[in-house]
């Protein structure tokens, strides 16, 4: 496995990959069926103008060579648009941009497949889509075949492969192209989490060996873990770029109601009037934090820390305040109340609440929390403040013997096995 | 320092020659794709490949019935040989029209995630259609060699008339194929063709039973020189010459503008998808 270290390889700084240069786009949107000659028709006599819908506006930015980019947004947000323009697949209206380098873009997983075809016939079917030669596929093809471990059902049609073997071998395919610059959108996110460990690790791969590469995911954890920079789309037009700080802004710009705890807020509850409590601080305690390749400080998976949350009580009612932890996907992965020690909290004043998060429990992945306040005796919900925390889980031993055995799938990752010892 | 640009990517329109060079260097495309189609068609019937021999066999019957039982025709060549000569080239130049014309849109999933030449995915319906064709024949030499037909020098003129079959339905095919991304329900004009073209082409009726006024229209019609010209060489019927002139210039002029619109919308495919 090679050491993926940021300080291993060499950036050529200097040399540009591909500049992207005032790059506009502009769908029409017009009224009614837009589609049908009939509809074309209607509209010739029709008064009602159709309007162009802008997707990207004056979009520029430029990319060096082993740089990795990560493209993040909302859903609407022009990535896809800007990929398949700086794919070839749709032309821009305005601007230009200059290629450096081969280019081969991964839009998808299987270009070309038809379930009809035997593996074999997919193989040089989609291949040929890549502009390979029927020649290089020959010489190509046995290592197809090993890689994607699909063996003697090589010669059966695809349709009746497991979508574990479709993948597989479709993904085989793609390991082989050989360009300077790699376009990728949201392959990453496909497959079962075997398949997602072997797909990172190729792009994983493709970084070593100085290659430059444009990610479009909607997986915030794998664009921290693989780019260097990241460039942040709203509405057609980048509004953030750098590091991977950018990200984690987004998880909260994302957030209309974001907590802005430092200013001691009060939480939004129904009758804003009514304050119940505000929230002083929040915090995390310092031990075990270390840096990670892309310049982010981040948690240790084998170190505990303390989350700390300092609050004032304003009235004399008995709540419960409950933490709830979700991953980058949205699964809640666990909650914790202060309801056991509800009685320490009973009278008004300010109080400084801990949860302590154990070594050995979150997984290296990037985690939110939501914070809720309950009515004790009603249960009622008194307020909610959704991503009050975001926090990225690092592994130091990522980066030494064992890469993807360190790479532990599922959403926590406990030290279950404790000892072993002679028997 | 310069550096050297690999790809520009701008508004700027796509010249046809530097167009015509990147699909011909993806001409192994065309073979791919027509492979494809062809293990797709006959992979999901059980009947195979003697599905394209039961299609042009079922009108050869039914016209051949109509023709010599229902109403008589004069003509002095078997009828069913006649007939077929027909049958063969109007098939080929409407499985063109109906499958070129639809090609971009029965690949848009390819279209919307990989650029390449996208004009490769109507030329290789040519090859597919080809197939059939080269069935058709073989039916045809069976006939031939049943009513007692010769086979002449003309048949090295053969690969030419199928070529020109071939360049009357793809000029048609080219059109269609652009136009429908555009305007979905052009489709709908497919059948039209096929339906009502059958009447206007002499292909269950020789040309010399249509009235002096109309026969003009031939300076116009490619696909009824396209069989003539079968008829010439498989039946040595006679051919008007400067109407086969005429019409291949149509078919040269469609195909050619068909050619360059393809082009021109090419861009706007993946978009309008």
């Amino acid at each position: 496995m090679k050491n993926l270290l940021p300080n291993t390889y060499n950036l050529t700084m200097d040399e540009l990959a591909f500049e992207v240069k005032d790059i506009s786009k502009c769908f029409s949107v017009m009224e009614g069926d837009s589609t049908s000659l009939k509809g074309a028709v209607a509209q010739l006599f029709s008064k009602k103008k159709g309007g162009r819908f802008r997707v990207l506006n004056n979009v520029s930015f430029s990319v060096k060579k082993g740089e990795s980019l990560g493209i993040i947004g909302k859903n609407g947000a022009g990535k896809s648009t800007l990929l398949k323009i700086l794919s070839g697949i749709i032309q821009p209206d305005e601007g230009e941009i200059n290629f450096y380098g081969k280019t081969v873009s991964i839009l998808e997983i299987g270009t070309g497949f038809h379930p009809e075809l035997t593996g074999r016939e997919n193989i040089y079917l989609s291949a040929s889509l890549y502009r390979f030669s029927r020649k290089s596929i020959d010489e190509r093809f046995q290592a197809i075949v090993d890689f994607s471990g699909v063996g003697k059902f090589i010669d059966e049609p695809v349709k009746n492969y497991s979508s574990g073997m479709y993948l597989r071998l479709a993904f085989s395919i793609i390991t082989l192209l050989d360009a300077e610059i790699y376009l990728i959108d949201e392959v990453i996110n496909v497959g079962d989490a075997d398949f997602q460990v072997k797909c990172k690790t190729r792009i994983e791969e493709l970084i070593a060996l100085g290659k430059t590469l444009v990610i479009v995911s909607h997986n915030l954890n794998e664009i921290l873990t693989l780019c260097n920079r990241v460039i942040m789309m709203e509405a057609g037009e980048i509004v953030q770029q750098g590091g991977g700080e950018v990200i984690l802004k987004y998880m909260t710009h994302a957030l209309p109601q974001f907590f802005s705890f430092k200013d001691g807020d009060y939480f939004h509850s129904k009758d804003p009037g009514n304050a119940l409590v505000n929230v002083s601080e929040l915090s995390i305690s310092k031990c075990g934090i270390n840096k990670y390749r892309n310049g982010i400080e981040g948690l240790s998976v084998e170190h505990p820390f303390t989350v700390f949350l300092d609050i004032n009580k304003l009235k004399a009612v008995n709540f419960v305040l409950r933490l709830k932890v979700f991953d980058s996907t949205g699964i809640l992965v666990f909650a914790c109340s202060t309801l056991r020690l509800v009685e320490k909290m009973s009278a008004t004043g300010s109080y400084r609440i801990e949860f302590e998060i154990p070594a050995n429990f979150l997984n290296d992945r990037m985690y939110s929390f939501d914070l809720t306040v309950f009515d004790v005796t009603t249960q009622h919900l008194m307020a909610k403040v959704d991503k009050i925390l975001s926090i990225k889980m690092g592994n130091e031993r990522l980066s030494e013997v064992n890469e993807t055995m360190e790479n532990q799938p599922g959403i926590v990752r406990p030290a279950i096995v404790t000892s072993i010892a002679p028997l | 320092m310069e550096q050297i640009i690999y790809k520009k990517i701008r508004k700027d329109p796509v010249s046809a020659w530097s167009y015509l060079t990147d699909a011909w260097q993806s001409r192994n495309l065309v073979l791919i794709f027509a492979r494809r189609d062809l293990k797709v068609q006959y992979a999901q019937t059980y009947l195979g490949i003697t599905w394209s021999v039961l299609q042009p066999l079922t009108a050869l019957i039914v016209f051949s019935f109509f023709f010599q039982h229902v109403v008589t025709l004069n003509l002095h060549v078997p009828y069913v040989a006649f007939v077929f000569t027909g049958i063969m080239g109007w098939f080929y130049f409407t499985s063109l029209v109906g499958n070129a014309g639809t090609a971009l849109l029965n690949n848009q999933q390819i279209i919307k995630k990989l650029h390449f030449p996208y004009i490769v995915l109507p030329l290789s319906r040519a090859v597919v259609g080809l197939v059939e064709l080269g069935i058709s024949l073989v039916i045809l030499s069976a006939i031939l060699l049943f009513t007692g037909g010769s086979i002449s020098f003309r048949i090295l003129y053969l690969p030419l008339v199928i070529i020109a079959n071939m360049f009357t339905g793809l000029s048609i095919g080219l059109w269609l194929s652009a136009l429908t991304i555009r305007f979905r329900d052009l489709h709908h004009i497919i059948p039209f063709i096929i339906g009502f073209g059958i009447w206007i082409t002499p292909v269950f009726y020789p040309r010399t039973m249509v009235p002096k006024a109309y026969s003009w229209i031939y300076y116009f019609h490619p696909i009824a020189n396209v069989i003539s010209l079968y008829r010439w060489i498989f039946l040595e019927l006679p051919v008007n010459w400067p109407q086969v002139f005429t019409s291949f210039i149509v078919v040269i002029f469609i195909f050619i503008s068909g050619l360059f619109f393809f082009i021109r919308n090419e861009k706007f495919v993946a978009e309008h998808l």
